[in-house]
């Protein structure tokens, strides 16, 4: 279909198909009545974005603001977007980032600053980082890099021994420190399953760890 | 999540941190198709490794999810989708570069945020009320948390036209069917003086093998007739009279 060609609108449905889609992104970048091709993206992609954004930002209010932030972005880089990747993909990354930003800034987001005690004096010496966390390879004893080495050859093994799906739950968990839910989405299984391998897997270390960690706390 | 520190959780870390930080990091379409299952079992499991390192991709694998989840018609979020296009609208200009100034919420204007929650609040109610009546009470009863619902509770044996009639002011009512063994029945209920249904509906036993009906705020009062089969047009077992009158006389 040519650009210009005069066609009935697909604004009107939120449910545009890929090719009204992406006609509307040449029109926009050719000029052709941007503001029309903006809305049928705009109502095209909103509802992802609150989908997004709604289990991850309590706020309708801020919600709003972000996708508000989101479609701005969108509407600022539309005309650089070169079809590289699929267009969808390319508003996830945008809104992806955008949210990030606003995590982070947030005082459990990522990037929070430590706080700082008002009675420490200010020209106090910073604690020294050796003496706080004394690395293994100074302070340890030989019997006890002996012991660790040991407990790190046994943990390798019993994990490696674990089904690749208990070993992601259990890595999920503990390292990445992620929540059941979040681990079911990201793996496309259910809570229970993910709970069901996480106990599973702590059966099996228990099993095969528990006289070297004594515990198996996760 | 694990938040206590043990030696057990601090080895699996030093183990996890030993292995090879990953490089090449999935772009969003291979997350979007991997939501979608679009991708052979193999590059699944290689994503799904990549996850165990890689925060970053883990919130983005997250956030794919949610984009790739099937569209579901939903009324009321096109109502706000359409009330926020309006909003959006008016901060895009002619040139990218409008947008921008105006998108910082300065020189004078009042905070885009302030204006976006107002205007918002504004439209919705005047798109609301385009709603017809049915939408409305299915948003209503679909949010409304419903405190101090009162039972009524129908014993058995109440067979016939002649039984007794209870009287139910209007307002949440929970009806509840008593003694019964069926896996199911069906419910009918029919204006007393017409016979005409104004609802049907299959029962199950709950989990204290009880039947119950929830009558809400906005039934209309009146005289009904509760049939009770054992299927759908099937054998009528019981009949309870029930006389909705006005006020919730709690």
């Amino acid at each position: 279909m040519t650009v210009g060609e005069q066609t009935p609108s697909p604004v009107d449905s939120p449910r545009a198909g890929p090719e009204d889609v992406l006609r509307a992104v040449r029109d926009f970048q050719r000029g052709i009545d941007r503001e029309k091709s903006f809305e049928l993206l705009f109502r095209r992609f909103r509802p992802r974005i609150e989908r997004f954004l709604a289990s991850r930002v309590f706020s309708h209010e801020e919600r709003l603001d972000l996708t508000q932030a989101i479609f701005l972005r969108i509407y600022q880089g539309l005309e650089g977007y070169r079809g590289e990747g699929s267009l969808e993909g390319w508003v996830l990354q945008i809104a992806f980032n955008v949210y990030r930003k606003w995590r982070d800034r947030q005082p459990g987001g990522r990037n929070a600053s430590p706080e700082v005690s008002f009675d420490d004096p200010p020209d106090a010496p910073e604690p020294s980082v050796m003496e706080s966390f004394p690395s293994p390879s100074t302070a340890a004893s030989p019997f006890d890099q002996a012991v660790r080495q040991e407990r790190l050859e046994a943990l390798r093994q019993a994990i490696g021994e674990l089904a690749p799906k208990q070993r992601r739950c259990v890595e999920l968990y503990v390292y990445q420190e992620r929540r059941v839910q979040e681990i079911a989405t990201v793996l496309r299984i259910s809570p229970e399953t993910v709970k069901a391998h996480l106990f599973q897997a702590r059966q099996r270390l228990w099993d095969k760890l528990h006289p070297l960690f004594g515990t198996i706390d996760f | 999540m694990a938040e206590r520190s043990s030696d057990f959780r601090d080895t699996l870390l030093e183990l996890i941190e030993e292995s090879p930080e990953p490089m090449d990091h999935p772009s969003p379409d291979r997350w979007l198709a991997y939501h979608r299952g679009e991708l052979p079992e193999d590059e699944e499991t290689r994503l799904q490794e990549h996850l165990a390192r890689c925060r970053d991709c883990f919130d983005l694998a997250e956030a794919a999810a949610a984009f790739a989840e099937p569209e579901k018609p939903d009324a009321g979020q096109e109502v706000e989708t359409a009330a926020l296009w309006r909003l959006l609208r008016s901060q895009l200009g002619p040139s990218v570069g409008n947008v921008r100034s105006i998108s910082a919420g300065r020189r004078g204007r009042p905070l885009w945020r302030f204006r976006l929650a107002s205007t918002l609040a504004a439209s919705l109610f005047v798109a609301l009320v385009g709603l017809n009546l049915q939408q409305r009470s299915e948003i209503a009863a679909l949010h409304a948390p419903q405190p101090n619902v009162a039972f009524v509770d129908l014993p058995s044996g109440e067979r016939a036209a002649g039984g007794r009639e209870q009287t139910v002011p209007a307002g949440t009512r929970m009806l509840v069917f008593s003694d019964k063994d069926l896996p199911a029945y069906w419910l009918a209920i029919r204006e007393a003086a017409t016979g005409k249904e104004v609802w049907s509906g299959e029962l199950r036993p709950n989990r204290d093998s009880v039947l119950t009906l929830l009558l809400p705020e906005k039934f209309r009062p009146g005289r009904y007739r509760l049939e009770l089969s054992d299927a759908r047009g099937g054998k009528v077992l019981e009949m309870h009279l029930l006389r909705v009158t006005e006020g919730r006389g709690d």
